[in-house]
């Protein structure tokens, strides 16, 4: 086969496998951003046909009330959770990486609820924390009544508890990076460490830390995405009432039950470059490592 | 000291045992009692009779087995479309040399950070105007336009087959289709079973999309059919109860089965 004829081969291969995929990336994809990024300079209610271009006022709006910022706050409680995540996976990976009994159920059971789907979860939770409800029998079981509250009415306590509940459902996919990540390290290292007498503390500290660092950050930069678009739980749980709104739930709110779609707009572009950003910073560490 | 040190790792280890499995007994327990064994003892007790009645009509009454068609016809095509997209696209992407190449990468790798949920203001006028509201079609398109999950797991695997093996078979007079099908497709099978395991996960668990576009109640898929039957249900607790657990029984199913893949795909990340 000649090289033109080839040249022309490998043209018709790439206009032939790209076609289809990158029309639909094109349509359902970028389409919706564009438009996204469009509205976010308009006024646009989501209804009516009027759509003026009003500039960055949208933005603007946002950058002097502090109240569409401050959802944010609530946000927090799921980067609490997953750095709480973070600990509890290791942990229980690096249990696991030693010899233990039943260590297949455990696996199993730590893996299982990611996959529950959300509206399966937030059932099963609203039933677990109702006024006594299985966890306040705990409570009165474990003599600590005293502590019992609305886990999911009072503004107090409502995002300890859903935060609670994001670690639930999410905490095995963090286990299952670390622990094959784990399990990927040379045994010969913790079989000499062992044989002169390096406990599993200094295993962990000397051995395993150093050797995972980079599922590590990957993990952590991960949560912290999943911290700033975190808006499931929530959504179905309490529909982001007594003070339960991420920056998700509430751009949602105010884009749809507002009827502010232009703002609402703003703020999801606001959000997407946040996530871009910490994309890009994840890549750096990446390459770093690499 | 070994003796304690092996006590409190089995003791960690149980407590999280526990905390994953206390919430799912409530719910088990539950879906077995009746209305008024449901009422008189919430949370953990079980049924003094194991009642089955909850089970049939949460078959009956939740539209169950329209859902569950509906869900499997989505979580079918999702799965085959991203195989068949994911690889394609990926394999001129990592074999070819074109203009606009990095655009597309950078263009899939985009698209998935902004927060999908607000953009569907948009889509849904897409959606509408192609006539595909309400329609399973929607879902489908929607799954398959906007996935970089697919790419990026079939571009990892791509890079590990030599690109000699392409040019042994094309001296061999193959076409580059068939190279790719005869050659490469096969040897991605870890690549493919990888994106199975997440794609089904992630249909099947999907919520927002299914709830926006199919409406109909012929339409549901298995996680709308519950949010709609808990909304004017909200005191039969004890059939709800009965419908998350069929809910959650194929996935069971899935994971016992495919307990291996799963391991192995979503800690397949670690190893590049």
């Amino acid at each position: 086969m000649n090289k033109r004829s080839l040249k022309r081969e490998e043209k018709q291969t790439i206009l032939l496998f790209l076609s289809l995929p990158l029309l639909l990336l094109l349509i359902f994809g970028l389409l919706p951003i564009a438009t996204l990024i469009y509205n976010s300079f308009t006024d646009w209610d989501g209804l009516s046909v009027e759509k003026n271009v009003i500039g960055f006022k949208n933005y603007l709006t946002i950058w002097q009330d502090p109240v569409y910022f401050q959802a944010f706050t609530t946000n927090l409680f799921y980067l609490g959770s997953g750095l709480l995540q973070i600990v509890i996976a290791l942990v229980l990976a690096i249990l696991l990486s030693t010899k233990t009994y039943g260590k297949n159920i455990f696996k199993a059971v730590i893996v299982f609820p990611i996959m529950i789907s959300g509206v399966a979860t937030s059932l099963i939770f609203r039933l677990f924390f109702e006024p006594d409800g299985s966890f306040d029998q705990l409570l009165h079981f474990l003599h600590l009544s005293k502590f019992i509250r609305f886990w999911l009415g009072d503004p107090a306590v409502a995002n300890y508890t859903l935060a609670f509940i994001s670690l639930w459902r999410h905490l095995g996919t963090s286990f299952l990076l670390y622990f094959a990540a784990i399990q990927g390290l040379p045994q010969v290292y913790q079989q000499a460490a062992s044989l002169e007498g390096a406990n599993l503390w200094q295993q962990t500290r000397y051995i395993i830390l150093p050797n995972i660092r980079t599922v590590l950050k990957l993990n952590f930069i991960l949560l912290t995405i999943g911290a700033v678009s975190a808006f499931e739980i929530p959504l179905i749980m309490t529909n982001g009432a007594n003070g339960t709104a991420t920056f998700l739930v509430q751009t949602m709110k105010v884009a749809f039950d507002q009827k502010l779609v232009g703002l609402g707009s703003s703020l999801a572009v606001l959000m997407s470059l946040i996530i871009i950003a910490l994309s890009l910073i994840q890549q750096r560490f990446q390459k770093e490592d690499n | 000291m070994k003796i304690l040190a092996k006590i409190s790792k089995y003791f960690f280890l149980c407590v999280w045992l526990f905390i994953c499995c206390y919430p799912l007994l409530t719910v088990f327990f539950g879906s077995f009692k009746t209305y008024q064994e449901f009422n008189a003892t919430r949370g953990i007790t079980p049924p003094t009779q194991w009642h089955f009645e909850n089970y049939r009509l949460a078959f009956t009454s939740g539209n169950l087995p329209q859902a569950f068609i509906n869900t499997f016809i989505l979580v079918f095509c999702g799965v085959c479309g991203s195989v068949v997209i994911g690889s394609m696209v990926a394999y001129v992407l990592n074999r070819f040399d074109f203009p606009f190449k990095k655009l597309v990468i950078g263009a899939y790798f985009f698209i998935s950070m902004v927060p999908m949920v607000v953009s569907q203001i948009s889509t849904f006028k897409i959606i509408t105007a192609l006539g595909f509201y309400d329609r399973l079609i929607a879902p489908i398109v929607i799954y398959l336009g906007a996935d970089v999950v697919m790419i990026y797991v079939y571009l990892q695997m791509y890079e590990k087959i030599p690109i000699e093996l392409d040019k042994a078979a094309l001296l061999e007079g193959a076409s580059f289709f068939q190279i790719y099908r005869q050659i490469l497709f096969p040897l991605l099978r870890p690549a493919t079973g990888t994106v199975i395991v997440l794609k089904m996960i992630s249909i099947y668990n999907d919520f927002y999309i299914p709830f926006l576009y199919l409406p109909g109640s012929t339409h549901g898929t298995v996680a709308t059919a519950l949010y709609r039957f808990m909304g004017p249900n909200q005191t039969n607790w004890q059939v709800i109860c009965a419908l998350v657990i069929l809910s959650i029984l194929p996935m069971l199913i899935v994971f016992l089965a495919l307990q291996k893949y799963i391991y192995e795909s979503l800690a397949g990340g670690v190893k590049s």
